[in-house]
């Protein structure tokens, strides 16, 4: 007979007691479940129900409440998917070979081989660095339209219009419709700036089909003296290519003074926003929250390089964004927006361009530019939210980047 | 009996080392006396050391000994969620976070899109990726627990003075303490609808101890406690990297605090064959409180304390009888009055205080009748009970979600003696249906989580969605909920 051990005995004694006990009670009783029941779907009530991809009188949402061939539904409002090959909705075109097509499925006319002349809708996106969690990585976008005219191999700006800027990564910082409105003419690099020449660059064809593609360096503040480009804090000559450092100091507060419930005056500093505060407002949201002011100056130039070329007769292309920028912050609601950020030194900023034609009354200009550049403060805004959505802000998950 | 005694009360101080894990005393309250032949009338017919709790006046009246028992209880509670009409909060609100009302103020960040609580987000700006956490998908519905039982009756002063101790104390599963929202900021978290007065308060480790005395031929008094615990758990943090907390610093800082809720029980015979019960049980709970302290790498820092309340019980005043009708039956009540109006929430809010007086709990009144049966060393008991829920309809934010509950309890135990030992086994089982119940919300009681004049902070464009209710409270727009308990115990106590 095998010895039995005690302990091991009376163990399985009870583990075999509560297992017989839970049989029973579960036998008698079953098994509680949760459940969720189905809605009736009413297609046609306008509201997206159950299954329904879509509920409503958006274009692309189909009578069966379904997304029509060529479109994607997101909050019940249906968009053409550029890309799939289907020509839908607005999309004038949608074959990624065709040269005229661009990437909003628009057809534009082919530019001539490397020339910069005409309309251009841009986005200038850059990386940095977070100083407020740690070195997380913040993607930055900020927005122009060019009017450019090209002589030879050299361009220069025309009229510009500065639409905005928007970050993400720890936190999102965005500005205020006032802010927006009040930036659009601001730092103008074309005629409009009565105080320095023009910003130029260089775009010729160098003979594999590729532009070398280039614009000067150019400088630029944001919530202190500025007219027309003329600004104490920038420097007189942009072509001498200073260093942010080596340039006058831009306007601060006492370390103290920043959390500061009352306004400060803060000389050389302008209430750019006409909320109260000396500087811009930026509204950052997300980890931290709160509403803050500051002062800016940054420098930025493009160029392309072998892997960001530009291929001539292209409407749309990516070339190499480079900056600085420093910031006073001259007032936050609480230590937490105290923090910037600085430039990430091993990653390299896009800057986007894609062409519109040759006039205002070409198809894709048309679709976007709502009335002669710089002429009425209100179509440039409405010009500014379509370059928004025609280039929407990408950040570096969608980029692919990383630190 | 010397050398006897000495042992109980090393047991008994054995077991109160097991205090810093105990708490209130719900799943008391529910099971009833589960090593003897109280049943759910223990608070007037308690014949074990469960006296120690539901009545210790009763202590002089139960035998000598300590006994060990175990108990199953499986809670088998469902849920039904009525589908969505639509009111999903759009995706935009989680891409574009400066969404501000007509007023112009920031919208605060405390919704997700609907479509991300169902799908997970792992695109365009989501990194680290969301996880989804789909409606209903982590409810906690359908336990079976095991509970090890320890009771003990000593006479130190014959029946003058008499301790007592009982404990419930689960196994393989210690002490859970889940502290769910119920209103729409659930959707951080589970996504989801609990049981309010079962699922993780029938974890709690029960401890009970005290004396009572017969002072007069009919009259018998005692006292009883409970523990009542504060744990402080500090949590200071270095935030190296707010995305990956695999880099955080962390040092605690973990105080736990006992006190003492008291219980009361009297215990009158007007005559041989009746007697009368009064017993009074004070509030008890588990309080967790939590100090959060951040410190990040610009030097700014941000702190902020919260308290956590469960297993919430609160004041209950009882009365109860038995009269026997024959030498061997008696019928026995008992009548509860429990002061629910002043109950305290996970989140450690006042239902009427958080959600409007329409919400405030309410009292109850609860009754259980039985029957008792005797034969020499043999007893048998049948027990029928109902017990009101305290919730109001929860057809506004609030998600309370409990239901009337109606019990039925059959056990016996016998004794013999072995090698003059006296041992007294007993069995018993016990099943209690939570009715069911069901409501409809009110959307003019729920928050809309996108206001309908929502609109870009930057651009000033409408939000696509934002007109009517978005909502992601989960117990919208309706649910219902009932079920199971089923329960039995055994034991076994050495009386001498």
């Amino acid at each position: 007979m095998t010895p039995t051990n005690p302990t091991a005995a009376r163990g399985h004694a009870a583990r075999f007691a509560t297992l017989l006990m839970t049989l029973t009670l579960l036998v008698l009783g079953g098994c509680a479940e949760d459940t969720i029941l189905p809605v009736d779907s009413e297609c046609g009530n306008g509201v997206r129900e159950g299954e329904e991809a879509c509920d409503g009188a958006s274009e692309g949402c189909t009578e069966t409440c379904e997304a029509a061939e060529g479109f994607t539904c997101t909050d019940n409002t249906c968009v053409t998917t550029c890309g799939d090959g289907i020509v839908a909705g607005a999309e004038t075109c949608d074959d990624p070979d065709n040269p005229d097509c661009n990437s909003a499925c628009r057809l534009v006319g082919v530019r001539p081989g490397c020339d910069m002349s005409g309309y251009w809708i841009v986005r200038q996106t850059d990386f940095s660095v977070d100083d407020i969690f740690g070195g997380l990585l913040q993607t930055s976008s900020n927005w122009y339209i060019f009017e450019l005219a090209q002589e030879g191999d050299a361009f220069e700006v025309q009229i510009s219009r500065y639409c905005g800027i928007q970050v993400s990564g720890s936190v999102d910082v965005t500005l205020t419709p006032d802010g927006i409105r009040r930036l659009l003419p601001s730092n103008p690099q074309g005629r409009n700036n009565t105080a320095r020449d023009p910003r130029r660059g260089v775009s010729r064809e160098v003979g594999d089909g590729t532009c070398e593609f280039s614009m000067d360096r150019w400088y630029i503040v944001r919530g202190v003296e500025e007219s027309s480009g003329e600004s104490p804090y920038l420097p007189a000559d942009f072509s001498a290519r200073p260093e942010l450092a080596d340039l006058p100091v831009m306007p601060d507060v006492e370390d103290d003074q920043r959390m500061s419930e009352a306004p400060i005056d803060v000389e050389g500093a302008e209430d750019w926003d006409g909320d109260g505060r000396d500087g811009l407002a930026w509204v950052v949201t997300g980890a931290a929250s709160g509403v803050r002011n500051s002062v800016q100056r940054d420098w930025l130039e493009y160029f392309s390089d072998e892997e960001f070329s530009v291929a001539a007769g292209s409407n749309e292309f990516v070339a190499v964004s480079r900056f600085d920028n420093e910031e006073n912050i001259l007032h936050a609601p609480s230590g937490l927006l105290l923090a910037g950020s600085v430039p990430a030194p091993d990653l390299k900023g896009q800057i986007t361009f894609r062409y519109l034609g040759q006039t205002l009354d070409e198809p894709a200009a048309a679709e976007i530019i709502a009335g002669p550049l710089g002429e009425d403060l209100d179509a440039d805004f409405d010009t500014c939210a379509r370059v928004l959505e025609a280039l929407p802000h990408l950040d570096s998950q969608d980029l692919g980047v990383e630190l | 009996m010397k050398s006897t005694t000495a042992a109980a009360l090393l047991l008994a101080g054995a077991t109160l080392l097991l205090a810093p894990a105990a708490q209130g005393s719900p799943l008391f309250e529910l099971a009833g006396d589960t090593m003897g032949s109280g049943g759910h009338n223990a608070r007037a017919a308690s014949t074990s050391a469960a006296a120690t709790y539901f009545n210790p006046a009763l202590l002089p009246r139960v035998k000598q000994g300590f006994g060990l028992g175990m108990l199953v209880l499986s809670d088998q509670i469902s849920m039904t969620l009525d589908g969505r009409p639509g009111g999903d909060v759009p995706v935009s609100i989680g891409r574009d976070r400066n969404v501000r009302d007509g007023n112009g103020d920031l919208i605060p960040n405390d919704t997700f899109p609907t479509d991300w609580l169902e799908n997970g987000c792992d695109t365009g700006g989501c990194d680290p990726p969301f996880a989804p956490r789909p409606r209903q998908a982590d409810g906690s519905s359908g336990n079976t627990r095991t509970y090890v039982g320890i009771g003990l009756v000593s006479q130190l002063i014959d029946d003058k003075l008499v301790i007592g101790l009982h404990a419930l104390i689960p196994v393989g599963q210690f002490t859970e303490a889940q502290q769910f929202h119920v209103d729409h900021r659930e959707q951080f978290f589970s996504n989801s609808l609990h049981p309010e007065l079962y699922s993780d308060r029938l974890t709690a480790t029960s401890l009970s101890f005290g004396a009572g005395s017969q002072l007069l031929d009919n009259l018998s008094l005692g006292v009883s406690f409970t523990l009542n615990l504060q744990n402080t758990a500090g949590a200071g943090t270095y935030v190296r990297d707010s995305a990956d907390y695999d880099q955080l610093e962390l040092a605690t800082d973990v105080q736990v605090r006992t006190g003492v809720s008291p219980h009361f029980g009297l215990v009158f015979s007007p005559t041989d064959d009746t007697n009368l019960s009064l017993t009074a049980h004070s509030p008890q709970k588990l309080e967790i409180v939590t100090r959060f302290g951040a410190a990040l790498p610009s030097g700014a820092e941000s702190d902020t304390t919260r308290t956590a309340v469960h297993a919430y019980t609160p004041w209950t005043f009882a009365l109860g009888g038995d009269v026997g009708l024959t030498d061997e039956f008696a019928l026995v009540a008992t009548v509860g009055y429990s002061l629910w109006s002043q109950y305290e929430d996970r989140q450690g809010n006042s239902p009427g205080d958080f959600y409007g007086d329409d919400f405030a709990w309410n009292n109850t009144l609860q009754v259980n009748l039985g029957g008792r049966y005797s034969v020499g060393d043999a007893n048998l008991f049948l027990d029928l009970g109902y017990q009101p829920s305290p919730v109001p309809d929860q057809d506004g934010a609030s998600n309370y979600v409990d239901n009337d509950r109606a019990s039925a309890n059959l056990g016996g135990d016998f004794a013999f003696t072995v090698a003059d030992l006296t041992l007294r086994p007993g069995l018993q089982a016990q099943i209690h249906r939570i009715l069911p119940r069901s409501v409809t919300k009110d959307d003019s009681l729920i928050r809309d989580e996108v206001p309908d004049d929502a609109v870009n902070g930057s651009t000033q464009a409408p939000i696509v969605g934002r007109e009517g209710l978005q909502t992601n409270n989960p117990g919208w727009p309706g649910f219902a909920s009932e079920g199971w308990i089923f329960g039995g115990a055994f034991s076994l106590t050495l009386e001498y």
